[in-house]
Formats: structure tokens, C-alpha cells, sequence
């Protein structure tokens, strides 16, 4: 990913968080994290992963579950 | 200066003095209250009414301990510490509605609606979220022991302390005609008094009749002294009753539906009871009330009281002035005691006053509370 791309990402999240809008970030947490994992960024895609799920489980949404096989898949959550 | 010990409270109410005034003005004994009269006991914390939803939380300071009213998404009232098992950091600031978990704001440790540790995120390195050092199941949150009686909140810190059932069965049998649902509406039911006294004062006049005629003369037409009767328990709560009670009626001469299945005793009666330490509640056939009163310091209180109705009806638009009625009676009758608690607190700063004495025939209720602080603060 360009540094650019990145650039939007960190400006949409700052956004996000501004008006507590949940939802939004778990979105750009999970649609973020996975890009780095296929780019193999296994490190960074997994706490974006984690981020999502955090945010998923705070809110009831039913993203949380998707997001916790993901991780309990790679033995990162039990 | 005369000095008294609280061996002169446990005399006969004929020859008893009431508390000492370091009671009532001392931070120190406040703090050996604090331990002894409440987080020893079963007291009020606040309303089911608080929490009227599944996912309402309400983080309070309540005598300093911060708590979470909760109500999880199956209904269920729980009660936990509202700190984190991780660094301890306060969980909850501000009351909310969650479809979720709560999560800590430090490190987003998550805790299930029922205090179960439920993720601990990045806690074995960037990205893993479990360690086996730290097993979930023993890091709930701390659960409080809680018991909801006519809305009240009840919860004891203690270990020792009876079931709340077990701690109050005489009252329980008394007004076993009341546990009932209640139906509150929210937008003229509920109101709140700031009062500069100790918490005990408003407890001590709640309790007895000996003052209406005189701090409520407009009750007194309606329910007369010689009306009134005491109301003794063996330990933990006393007040009075009325023989003389009429349910109330708006200008169509409309009254409120009455409790299903109630004893016919209560079509002239009610009554009205402190439970000690800090719940004062009164009980008709058609509504009932209940009154927590929070500690602030030695010398504030807060009072805060919900009304309930018998049916769902009570609370349709056709009762609208009624229960608008209803609930500016009661606050005024508790507003005209303001001043006498207030006044009482005052007095305590006397540098002779011993405690006082009771009217052996119209006090035995406020001397039965007297006896009750003296006998928990021994031990
Ligand atoms: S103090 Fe709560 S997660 Fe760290
Ligand atoms: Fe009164």
C-alpha cells in the first residue's frame, strides 16, 4: 500500500473516532487489517484485526463473531 | 459537657437519650458509619427505574465505593465494582445503553453484561490476545451481592451478612400484599431533595408521628394524629402506620386502580417504614413509594424517591393530573420535613445538647433506630 492510501485511512479512523462512530472504525480496522495480511504484513494486519474485534464487542455488532474466527484461526485469540 | 455512651440509648425509652452529636457532625464516626451501618448491612443504592432497559449501565459513587448498576440482556439486575481487573482503572464514567460489552478505556479489557472477562487484547504481544498467565475465567469483574425489594437496589459488601430475604423476612411477611410488578412512568414519578443534614436525621423523623400535626398540618386534616399507629420491628426497621387512609381522587373524583389480590385490610390503612439504614418507603393500596437516601458527607443528603402504581393503567393519560397530583403531594410533604432535619443538624453543633429524649408513648420507632446504630457500631 502507498504511503498516500494510508494517509486517507489514518484521516477517515481520526474521523471516526471524532463522532464515536463505531461502526465506522471497526470498518476501516478490518477492511485495513486484512489488506495487510494478503500483503503479508501478518504482525500489523492481525492487531488491526484485533482492533476491529475490540470495537465489534463494545458495540454487539455482528462483525465480532467473523472477526474472532479469523483470529482464533490463526491462535491468536481462544 | 455531659457525656454520653451509647449504653444510655439502650436503656428504656422512658429513661434513653438519643445519639451524641459527634453522630451527626463527626467526619470520623461518618467513616466508622460508613463501615458499620451500611457496608455491613443491606442498603439502597438506587432504583430498578435507573436501569429500565436490558444494556443500561449506570456507573455511581456510592459513600465513596464506584459501583455499576447494571442490567444485562436477558433483564437481570447485577451489581459489580466498577473497576477493572487489569490495572483498576474506573470502567464506566457516564451511563449508557450498550447491545455489547463494556470495555475498559485503558488497555479495552472487555467485560461481559454479567462480569465475565470476555477479551484482553494484545495482552501476548502485538495482535494476541490471550496469554496463558492470565486466565479469563478468574478475572470477571468483582460481582456485588444485590437484591431488588419494591425497585430498591439493595447490596451489602459483607461476607457474613444474611440473605436479603433472611435479613428482612419480618418485613416481608408484613407487606406480602405488595410484592407485586409496579408500574412507573419516568416523566412525573421520580424527584430528588438536597437536604443539609445527616442521613440519619431524615431517618429518625421518617420514622415517627409524633411531628405532623406540626410540620404538616394539611395532612393532619386528612389523616389525624390519633389515626396513626407505631410500627415496632425486632431489630432492623420501624415507622407508623395510618388507619385513617383514603386513596386520592382528581377533580372528576377519579381514583387509581387498586393492587390485585390485596387484603381488604389495607382499604383504610398505610404504612410507612424506615429500613435501616438508609430506605424509607411507604405503601398504599393503589401506590406505593421508595425513598434512598444517599450519603454525601456528615452533613448532606440526598433524597431520592420513585413512586410506583398498581396497574399499567395508572399510567395512561386519562390519570395524567392524578398521578401529577399524587407526586406534588409527596414531595411537599417530604419538602416541609427539610426544614426540621435540617434544623435538628444545627442543633447538633450545641455544646450541651445530650442526645435528647423520646416521647415513651410517640417515639418507641425513632428510639428502635437509635438502638439499632448503637448495637451495629459495637461490634
Ligand atoms: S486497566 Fe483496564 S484494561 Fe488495563
Ligand atoms: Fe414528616
Amino acid at each position: 500500500m502507498n504511503k498516500n492510501t494510508r494517509y486517507i485511512i489514518d484521516v477517515e479512523l481520526a474521523e471516526a473516532f471524532d463522532i464515536g462512530d463505531k461502526k465506522k472504525i471497526v470498518d476501516i480496522y478490518s477492511r485495513q487489517g486484512f489488506i495487510d495480511l494478503k500483503e503479508g504484513q501478518i504482525k500489523r494486519g492481525f492487531f488491526l484485526i484485533t482492533q476491529a474485534y475490540i470495537y465489534a464487542l463494545e458495540e454487539g455488532l455482528s462483525e465480532a463473531s467473523f472477526l474472532f474466527e479469523t483470529l482464533q484461526k490463526a491462535g491468536r485469540e481462544k | 459537657m455531659a457525656k454520653i455512651t451509647l449504653d444510655a440509648i439502650d436503656e428504656d425509652i422512658k429513661k434513653s437519650k438519643g445519639l451524641p452529636n459527634h453522630h451527626y457532625v463527626s467526619k470520623k464516626v461518618f467513616s466508622l458509619e460508613t463501615e458499620k451501618l451500611f457496608y455491613k448491612q443491606w442498603f439502597g443504592v438506587g432504583f430498578g427505574r435507573d436501569i429500565p432497559n436490558p444494556g443500561d449501565i449506570v456507573p455511581l459513587k456510592f459513600l465513596g465505593i464506584p459501583i455499576l448498576l447494571v442490567r444485562n440482556h436477558a433483564g437481570e439486575i447485577n451489581v459489580f465494582e466498577n473497576v477493572c481487573r487489569h490495572r483498576g482503572m474506573v470502567l464506566l464514567e457516564k451511563k449508557k445503553n450498550t447491545q455489547g460489552l463494556i470495555r475498559c478505556p485503558y488497555h479495552s479489557w472487555c467485560y461481559s453484561l454479567d462480569g465475565e472477562l470476555k477479551a484482553t487484547p494484545h495482552v501476548g504481544g502485538i495482535g494476541v490476545n490471550f496469554h496463558k498467565g492470565l486466565e479469563k475465567k478468574n478475572l470477571g469483574l468483582f460481582k456485588i451481592k444485590s437484591h431488588l425489594f419494591l425497585d430498591v437496589i439493595f447490596i451489602t459488601l459483607s461476607e457474613e451478612c444474611q440473605s436479603f430475604e433472611d435479613t428482612h423476612k419480618e418485613l416481608f411477611n408484613r407487606w406480602a400484599d405488595y410484592k407485586k410488578p409496579l408500574f412507573f412512568q419516568k416523566k412525573d414519578s421520580e424527584f430528588e431533595l438536597k437536604v443539609n443534614c445527616n442521613w440519619k436525621l431524615a431517618i429518625e423523623n421518617y420514622c415517627e408521628s409524633y411531628h405532623l400535626p406540626w410540620v404538616h398540618p394539611d395532612l393532619n386534616t386528612v389523616s389525624k394524629l390519633e389515626d396513626h399507629y407505631n410500627i415496632i420491628s425486632k431489630g432492623n426497621f420501624s415507622g407508623q402506620g395510618s388507619k385513617a387512609f383514603a386513596q386520592m381522587r382528581d377533580e372528576k373524583g377519579k381514583i387509581f386502580p387498586s393492587f390485585s389480590n390485596i387484603s381488604s385490610k389495607w382499604d383504610h390503612t398505610s404504612e410507612y417504614i424506615s429500613l435501616f439504614p438508609n430506605v424509607i418507603l411507604g405503601v398504599h393500596k393503589d401506590h406505593i413509594f421508595s425513598g434512598v437516601l444517599v450519603p454525601k458527607n456528615e452533613k448532606k443528603t440526598i433524597e431520592r424517591f420513585s413512586i410506583y402504581y398498581s396497574k399499567k393503567d395508572s399510567l395512561g393519560e386519562t390519570f395524567n393530573s392524578l398521578r401529577h397530583k399524587n407526586a406534588k403531594f409527596w414531595k411537599n410533604v417530604f419538602k416541609e420535613d427539610i426544614n426540621v432535619v435540617e434544623g435538628m443538624q444545627k442543633g447538633r453543633k450545641g455544646k450541651y445538647f445530650d442526645g435528647g429524649r423520646f416521647s415513651p408513648v410517640m417515639e418507641e420507632p425513632t428510639h428502635i433506630f437509635h438502638k439499632w446504630v448503637a448495637n451495629q457500631l459495637k461490634f
